[in-house]
Formats: C-alpha cells, structure tokens, sequence
C-alpha cells in the first residue's frame, strides 16, 4: 500500500499525513483553545492563587500602618466641639428628603423638624445623658436615658479605643466648602482598613475651626445609604443659642413615653437573656465581617402581661454603623407571614424559636444578601 | 470680686476660647494665669476641662507615627492616583486597548475567575460552533432572579424609635436620617393597614 505524503496533492488539497476526521478537528481546536486562555492567566497569577486559597495571617505591614494623625485630630476636635451654632441642616434617605432647623451648644443638640410635613413640629433634643424626642401630632415625648456607657463620654472613649486598635480606619480625603465654611473630609470605615470586600464607611465634613459637624454621608456595601448635611449656618455668639434652647417648654405638657423603662436590663450576651425571656431569644449564626453583638435589651413587659409584650432588642456593630434585630413572641391570633420588605433596610418575619413562633423585626443597612444570611442563620 | 451673671457668662465664654489651648499648652503665661483663675473660681468650667484633659488624654493613648520627609510628596501622588478620570471623548481604538489592559490585569490578579473565565469563553465558542436544534426562545431562557415584591413593612413603631434613640447615642449615627427612614416605615404600615402593633 503505498503511503501518502505530506506534500502530496489530491484533487487540489493538501492532507496532513494524520487525517482527522471533522468533528474530532473541532474537538481539538476547542482544547487547543481553552489551553491558549487559560494557561497564560493562570501561569501569571499563580502565586497569588495559592495565596487566595490559602488562610492568610493578617498583613502585618498593613496593621503597623499609623492611622492618618491629621484626621484622627479631626474627629478628635469633632468630639469634643464646644461652640454654639446654628442652621438648616438636609436629610437625603432612600430618595426620601427631611430639613431641619438644628441648634447646637456644648455638645448638645436640637432639631426642630421642617419637613417633611408629617414630621414638621417634631423636635430632636440629644444631650450627653439623654435623648428626646416631641412627636408634634400626638403630643408624645419618647425619652432615652443613657446608660452610662452610652452616654457621649462612654462613646467617645469607645471611639477612641476603636480607632486606637484600628477597628476604624480614619483618614484625611479632602477639602471643601459646605454653608460657607472650610470643612476637612475625614473617611471613617468599619471593620479596618485592610479587611476583605466592601466595608460601611461614613465621611464627615468638620469645621475646621470649630469641630462642628458640618455634613455627613453613610455608605454600605451597596452604595450611598444617607446623606446630611448644613445649608447654613452660623457659629458662635452670633448663632444666639441660649441653654434654654434645650429644655422648651412645651414639653412640660407632653406625655411622657420611656424608650428604654427602668425594668429594661441592658445585657452582654443573649445567654444572659434567655432566663429573664418568657420565650427563647434566636440569634445569628452567621454574621457578616467585621460585625459582633455590641449589646442586648431586655423589655420583660409589664406584671402579668402576655409573654407577647415581652421583647428582646439584639445590637450588632463594626464600629461605624450597627444593624438591629428586634424580637418577641408571634402574637396568639396573629397570622404568620413571610419575610416583609426584604432588600430594605426595616424587614420583618416570623421564625420558629425552640419556644414558638417569633416576630422578628431587622433594622439595618446590610447588603441583601448579608441581611439574608443573618435571617436564615438565627438558631 | 464682684460679678453680675452676664460678667460671669462673658468670663466662662472667653475661658472656654482659650481652653483647647490651654490643654495644648501654647497660651502665654498670663493667659495660662488667667485660665487658671477662672477655673479656680468656676466649678462649671473646671468641670469641662477635666473633661476636654480626659479626652484628650484617650486620644493620645492613640499610637502616633512620624511621617517620612517625603510623605506629603506620597500623599499627593497617591491622592493624583486616585483621581477619577475625566470622561475624554477616547478613540475607540483607545478605549479597546484600554478595556484589554483592564482586562489582562483583572485576569493576573484574579487567577481563578480567569480559569472559569477561560472555560466559559470555550464553552461559547462550543455553543457557537456546533450546530444545535434550532434558536432559542426567550420563554425557554431561565428567568433571572425577580426581586421580591417591596411590599410595605409592618412594622412595631416602638422598636424603630428605640432604633432611632440608638442612632442618636452614636456620634458617628446620623439620628436625622434614622428618624426619617422610621418615619417611612410607620408611614409604609399605615398605609397597608396591617396586623403590626406597638410592643
């Protein structure tokens, strides 16, 4: 039989001297293919593979890395801003706008709402030991007394070990103008700078002289989340703050209502809970990085009341923003439901807990899918 | 020494201007005398600088670093760095070579996406090559994963005023912007009339 050469030529075509059928051809092309687009990257980033698949220990060069001092001085002055002032503040969330006359003095704080109009007449008043809020349309008066690790000594110095341990990252990004004062843009993100994926960062525009916060902006994983920030405003004498500012007096005739009622224990962990609950608290499994429980309420509910009106409030934190899981039993005649809201930032559902059904209620600026794990993780 | 309250008022304001400084240690040393007067005389005053001292003294536990000589040159640069780029009216030969760059670069720092990336590609190449039973509809094609419906949240108003009263103890919370986000969702649940409740 004689051989075919390579050279040799049949009816105007040149065959190789190993014929291969069509569609064995195209197999090889394909794995010729794949392997000219895969090895090339692969061959590139090898060591960084290895890297990826590994447990990394922390970069150590990036936890000796000094927070930046200029800001860290910044939000120092911040903290501990002493002067009067005075102006119109904005409020951009979720495409919803609110303005506000605000009036601060020595560290205290005064909103009195403008828009929108529901909320017109509301008026805010944060001082160091307490909060109180004057809903205009009801004439009630929602009063927080700190404890005092939450009053704003205990918080500043909560801040200041946070970013002492780099908990939180700050730096110095910019300049700008905002109401016609000089502000310095100082970066806050949660969770340290060198953490994986995308973390909460808030950005706050400081008077440069005077400390006072002139703007600011919370971000999450998914983008910007709200925004505040002053339209004018006077500092100094010439803003006429007056101490009495912050004790009007239409408050005197307010029904009082106590947020956080003397009965209400504050906690450490949610095993500390469970004997004080008429029902058993869930907690998540799965938290997302960076996020421990930075606190845990207690509100047993009155003598003798329905173990419904008991509730627990779970706080979890990563130093710059917090989301918040609020529990009590499903009420008897309730119906149950699905997950309400999901993808916002205030969801609620029922999940069955070793006691029952509960009603949880989640507050918080997770990312969709983190929020789902938190619900679908409580045990 | 007498004083009137307006007196003491305008004394106590003045003080307080040179308090920073004071703490700081930069006043001249009659101003230093003079602070020290005054918070001799005044308890209220005397009480804010211990707390301005305590403060100040907890940001100074803070580790500090000296910066090298050159680390405003390398602030400055990486600042440049990371200017976002102006939108120029690119060529699109430019922006083609600019997106493969991109591209390439992604795929060194990412080597496993790149794999899958590379099995992808040849599995589209596969899909476009070989003959197949006819065109896809779109009824065929899986749906992508819808959303869920944003009904409105019932939701117990106590619970998101503790939550805005929480914001309000945070210095880094924004209380006006979590009183509005509450402010929406009460607003959500009256507006579905639902089974929700106060606590």
């Amino acid at each position: 039989m004689k051989r075919r050469k390579f050279s040799e030529n049949e009816g105007g075509r040149v065959r190789p001297p190993f014929a291969i059928e069509a569609g064995r051809l195209l197999l090889w092309r394909l794995a010729l293919l794949a392997l000219c687009l895969t090895l090339p990257s692969f061959a590139f980033g090898q060591a960084r593979f290895h890297r990826a698949l590994r447990p990394q220990p922390p970069d150590s060069r990036a936890e000796n890395e000094p927070q930046d001092p200029a800001a860290v001085a910044l939000i120092k002055l911040m903290l501990s801003q002493q002067a009067a002032y005075a102006g119109e503040q904005v409020t951009e969330r979720g495409g919803r706008l609110s303005r506000q006359e605000v009036r601060g003095l020595k560290g205290r704080l005064r909103m009195d709402f403008i828009e929108p109009p529901d909320l017109a007449g509301d008026v805010m008043l944060i001082t160091h030991s307490q909060y109180r809020y004057y809903h205009k349309n009801t004439n009630v008066l929602d009063i927080a007394l700190w404890p005092t690790h939450l009053n704003m000594g205990g918080q500043e110095k909560r801040i200041a070990d946070a970013i002492r341990q780099k908990r939180i990252a700050v730096q110095k990004v910019g300049e700008e103008i905002v109401a016609g004062r000089n502000a310095a843009i100082v970066q806050l993100q949660g969770g340290g700078r060198f953490g994986a994926g995308r973390r909460f960062q808030s950005k706050f525009w400081i008077d440069k002289e005077t400390g006072v916060k002139l703007g600011m902006e919370l971000s999450g994983p998914r983008g910007l989340v709200s925004r505040s920030y002053f339209t004018r405003i006077t500092i100094g004498p010439a803003a006429r703050v007056s101490p009495k500012d912050f004790s009007p007096a239409f408050l005197q005739g307010a029904q009082t209502n106590p947020l956080f009622p003397p009965q209400a224990k504050q906690l450490r962990t949610v095993a500390e809970a469970r004997p004080l609950l008429p029902f058993t608290p869930l907690e998540p499994a799965t938290l997302p990085p960076g996020f421990r429980l930075a606190a845990v309420w207690v509100f047993p509910g009155p003598p003798q009341s329905r173990p419904e009106a008991s509730s627990v409030l779970l706080r979890y934190s990563e130093g710059v923003t917090s989301f918040v899981l609020y529990e009590r039993p499903a009420r008897a005649n309730g119906r149950a439901f699905g997950n309400r809201g999901e993808g916002r930032s205030i969801q609620r559902w029922q999940a069955d807990s070793p006691s029952g059904p509960l009603d949880i209620t989640y507050i918080g600026h997770l990312a969709p899918e983190q929020a789902r794990a938190v619900r679908d993780s409580l045990r | 020494m007498y004083h009137t309250d307006t007196n003491d008022n305008r004394e106590c304001a003045q003080m307080r201007l040179l308090l920073s400084d004071y703490l700081d240690d930069t006043l001249s040393a009659r101003q230093v005398w003079n602070v020290e007067k005054h918070l001799a005389a005044c308890a209220e005053c005397a009480a804010l600088c211990r707390r301005m001292q305590a403060t100040v003294r907890l940001l100074q536990a803070a580790p500090r670093f000296d910066t090298s000589d050159n680390f405003m040159a390398k602030l400055h640069a990486r600042l440049d760095s990371v200017e976002p780029e102006r939108p120029l009216s690119r060529s699109r030969l430019t922006a083609l070579r600019d997106g493969w760059a991109a591209l390439v670069e992604t795929l060194r720092q990412r080597p496993a996406p790149a794999l899958s990336l590379g099995f992808a590609l040849t599995a589209l190449v596969a899909l476009l090559l070989l003959p197949h039973g006819g065109a896809v509809k779109p009824s065929d094609l899986p749906l992508p994963p819808s959303r869920p419906t944003s009904a409105p949240v019932p939701i117990a108003a106590e619970s998101l005023r503790r939550s805005v009263a929480l914001a309000a103890a945070n210095p880094l919370d924004d209380p006006a912007a979590a009183n509005l986000e509450a402010h929406a969702a009460l607003e959500d649940a009256a507006a579905v009339n639902t089974d929700a409740a106060p606590n």
